[in-house]
């Protein structure tokens, strides 16, 4: 009963979080708001690049990159390959 | 003819990389910059102490940024309000990898490539917000006809363009509005023969478009006032 208690407490929680911090990014100003998502798809990427950086040296294949990524062992290939040898 | 930088922009570059070291942050960025700009014995350092930013206040700010810089201050600040704390998505929390391009560089200008990885090997490496700024003030000097590129036009690009920039100011309490019209007025556009000035209109919009695309490609920040700087080169 004590379980079940404390997981519907996390729950109602998680959903007021989850709540203000929809109500947080809709009342923001579009502009602010239109530049942040901009800045978060770079830093995506940036995370991405040192993602499969680190794969690499950990003597991942590009096949098995891709899988993970999503995407064709060539899109990941020619994304990253020029970044090989440069960390 | 452009004849490149004058020696003073070396001086500013100088004096921003002595006041990382004296510091101790990891990477030279915007706000160093800004203390090397305000750190000369010149008209541009007085315009921007009428603005209060003067070198000591603006090393303050940069204290205050580190060590990501005001760059990532200015990127935590916005990516709050859309609820992603910037200080957790930084997994490695190292601050070199803000700077690495992720993108593909275009081929020209050519040796684009080793002159980044010059900036890189700098003690402390120059950050691609610094690199960024550097090169539309390049740009901005070429695109008002000027014959040599001076720390005023790096000044310019800096308040017109970049939120790192943007965010030492409002530490600072400086209007950026008014120090751009001060920038204005004091350094206006060189007085060129009537030919010269036709040819240079011809292509201002499609200059001025370029310098921002490429400053946004470098720094990877959206810039916060690319209108600003039409009023630099034609007023």
């Amino acid at each position: 009963m004590l379980t079940f208690l404390a997981a519907a407490y996390a729950d109602s929680v998680l959903v007021d979080e989850v709540a203000a911090q929809a109500e947080r990014s809709t009342s923001a100003d579009p502009e602010v708001g239109l530049r942040a998502v901009a800045r978060l798809r770079r830093l995506a990427e940036q995370l991405e690049a040192d993602q499969v950086a680190a794969a690499r040296r950990a003597g991942w294949t590009w096949q098995d990159i891709a899988l993970r990524l999503g995407v064709t062992k060539q899109t990941v290939h020619r994304k990253y390959r020029h970044r090989e040898g440069r960390q | 003819m452009f004849k490149g930088d004058e020696p003073a922009v070396g001086m500013v570059f100088r004096r921003a990389v002595g006041s990382a070291r004296r510091l101790g942050h990891p990477r030279v960025g915007v706000e160093h910059l800004l203390v090397g700009l305000a750190g000369g014995d010149d008209v541009l350092a007085e315009v921007l102490a009428r603005h209060g930013a003067t070198s000591d206040a603006l090393e303050e700010t940069a204290r205050a940024a580190a060590p990501l810089g005001a760059g990532a201050a200015a990127d935590a600040e916005s990516l709050a309000l859309i609820g992603v704390d910037l200080d957790r998505l930084l997994l490695s929390g190292e601050p070199r990898s803000l700077d690495r391009l992720v993108r593909r560089q275009p081929l020209f200008p050519l040796g684009s490539g080793s002159a980044r990885r010059r900036c890189a090997s700098w003690d402390p490496p120059l950050g691609l917000d610094a690199q960024g700024a550097y090169e539309a003030s390049l740009r901005l000097a070429l695109a008002r006809g000027e014959r040599r590129h001076r720390p005023e036009h790096l000044a310019m690009v800096l308040a017109s363009l970049d939120p790192g920039v943007d965010w030492v100011l409002v530490q600072l309490g400086t209007d950026r509005r008014g120090l751009l019209q001060d920038l204005e007025r004091t350094f206006p556009p060189p007085q060129r023969s009537s030919m010269l000035r036709g040819a240079r209109s011809l292509l201002r919009s499609t200059r001025q478009r370029h310098l921002v695309r490429r400053y946004q490609r470098t720094t990877g920040r959206s810039s916060i006032g690319p209108a600003d700087l039409a009023s630099f080169v034609a007023p």
